[in-house]
């Protein structure tokens, strides 16, 4: 296995009329996971469309698995596995007929695996691809994608509009797929709950601009809602994100959840009370909080 | 690209089918109630079948030339093409080469369906000859070519409007130059006494000129295609 990072983008830029992408610096580790998480419209189906090419950047530099990337070139693409919200299929073939045409140009092609990962999603081989209902055609995505056995998987939210149990069939494959170590896996969702699963990494993007990246277990130890008492005076809680005070009652969100607690019982404070905040909790706050998050 | 083409073709084989398919039973019905009715006698229904048939099998090849550039667009093929391990070149050359591979498939067809009209009829009933289909073939094959040409110009828009203009401008230049050099006798009134007047008499050099200007215009788009900025749609 290439110990080259998955990929690499540096100062990275796109301009629409409106919106700007960037620039972003980001880099992933080969074998790893990267969640990444922003509203709508705040540039995350671009950013995954400059790295896997179908995106021309304005400005800056992307490498992908250790090879400058040129989106006019396609050698690079048989290491890629792309799940997006339109997949081109053909809509009067079956699936297996697809998955065929797939197996023609990307060298590594499993069919033996494709067949195994279809049979497990129970994705029926003779439907065509213009009656699979929405879940079956992310089934498909996520098969094509799979095929070959690419060392970076781009999922632009593959479970978007999917049932619950669906849901956890897809999470489920995903996860056995990052068992061997050998993917790695750039994720974009609105669905936290999954990243949080996967991801060893998060990214918060908003306006086309990176506000946090930070480890999912950094998040997940270090945020806290802390509620004190104390005198009627504004207090800098340390790694404060979120400050409200009526009278001597104070509220706080913290990304610094030890080091606030201990200077909370240094000046005095009463009644303390402090919770662990879910990832869906921390992602609505970096989210809301902007560049104010940013800029800490 | 082969492999884009071959895989295309044993796509869009069945749709090519039912239309020369369609075409000969299209053919063969109209003239057939055009007999019912009394309009023409039997012999005559039979001979004008026969003539109309060449022509029928070029147009429904180059119809489906355009299905297949429309269903690719709706399908969103290029999504699926730009992320195979293919250069952009690539797959831009396959698309333009998949419709006109029908025309080029049709072209052998009509010609065989006119000497055997020739072959039955004589050389002297053949109101439309091998190299009228030729020229008719070349215009078609242009038509296609330019379809997919402003297509890319399109997508150019998005690159700025100058941009497009210039590209609005070359295809609205190939046209003009088919009128002037793809028709044996041309006469193009540009204004109120502005006018080209072209005699060129040879309907070989008119096809060959009509050819010329649909590879130039798929050079256009290749040129077009591979400087996107994006391969989305």
């Amino acid at each position: 296995m290439s110990d080259a990072p998955a990929f690499v983008l540096q100062g990275v830029e796109k301009r629409y009329p409106g919106f700007t992408l960037g620039p972003l610096d980001l880099t992933l580790a080969a074998g790893t996971v990267l969640g990444l998480v922003g509203p709508n419209g705040s540039g995350k189906t671009t950013t995954l469309n400059c790295i896997a090419g179908l995106v021309v950047p304005d400005a800056g530099a992307i490498e992908v698995g250790g090879r400058p990337a040129d989106p006019r070139q396609g050698h690079r693409k048989s290491d890629l596995g792309v799940v997006a919200e339109t997949h081109g299929f053909y809509q009067k073939q079956s699936v297996e007929e697809n998955l065929r045409f797939l197996s023609r140009f990307l060298p590594g092609w499993s069919e033996r695996r494709a067949k195994e990962l279809a049979g497990r999603f129970g994705l029926p081989l003779d439907k065509q691809v213009r009656h699979l209902s929405k879940g079956n055609l992310a089934k498909l995505a996520l098969v094509a994608a799979l095929g070959h056995g690419p060392r970076l998987l781009l999922l632009d939210e593959p479970t978007a509009g999917l049932d619950p149990v669906v849901r956890s069939e897809v999470l489920d494959v995903l996860w056995e797929v990052l068992e061997d170590g050998e993917h790695a896996m750039f994720y974009s969702t609105h669905v936290l709950s999954d990243i949080s699963r996967l991801a060893d990494e998060l990214v918060f993007l908003r306006d086309g601009r990176v506000l946090l990246r930070s480890g999912k277990d950094a998040l997940t130890d270090g945020w806290r809602r802390i509620s004190f008492r104390l005198a009627e005076r504004d207090v800098a809680v340390v790694g404060a994100v979120e400050y409200r005070r009526v009278r001597a009652e104070h509220q706080a969100v913290t990304d610094q959840g030890e080091a606030a607690l201990g200077q909370l019982r240094e000046l005095g404070a009463e009644a303390i009370e402090q919770s662990r905040m879910t990832i869906d909790e921390i992602a609505v706050t970096i989210l809301k909080g902007g560049s104010h998050v940013a800029a800490r | 690209m082969w492999q884009l083409v071959k895989a295309g073709l044993r796509i869009h084989r069945p749709v090519l089918t039912n239309a020369w398919t369609g075409s000969v039973l299209g053919v063969a019905g109209l003239f057939a109630v055009l007999y019912l009715v009394g309009i023409v006698d039997s012999r005559h229904a039979l001979s004008w079948a026969a003539q109309a048939l060449p022509v029928y099998l070029l147009y429904a090849s180059a119809v489906v030339g355009w299905i297949i550039i429309g269903t690719e667009l709706s399908e969103h093929r290029l999504r699926l093409h730009a992320l195979l391990p293919l250069p952009l070149s690539r797959v831009a050359l396959a698309q333009l080469v998949l419709p006109a591979t029908m025309l080029v498939l049709g072209l052998p067809l009509a010609h065989a369906a006119a000497a055997i009209d020739q072959a039955v009829f004589g050389a002297g009933s053949l109101w439309l000859g091998h190299v009228v289909l030729d020229l008719m073939a070349a215009h078609l094959l242009l038509l296609l070519q330019l379809t997919l040409a402003v297509k890319e110009v399109t997508v150019l828009r998005e690159s700025g409007w100058a941009k497009a203009a210039l590209g609005i401008l070359f295809v609205v230049l190939v046209v003009l130059a088919d009128l002037v050099v793809g028709l044996p006798r041309a006469r193009v009134v540009l204004a109120p006494g502005v006018e080209i007047s072209v005699h060129i008499g040879s309907l070989a050099v008119c096809t060959a000129a009509a050819a010329a200007l649909a590879a130039l215009t798929a050079a256009f788009t290749v040129t077009l295609f591979v400087r996107r900025i994006h391969v989305t749609r």
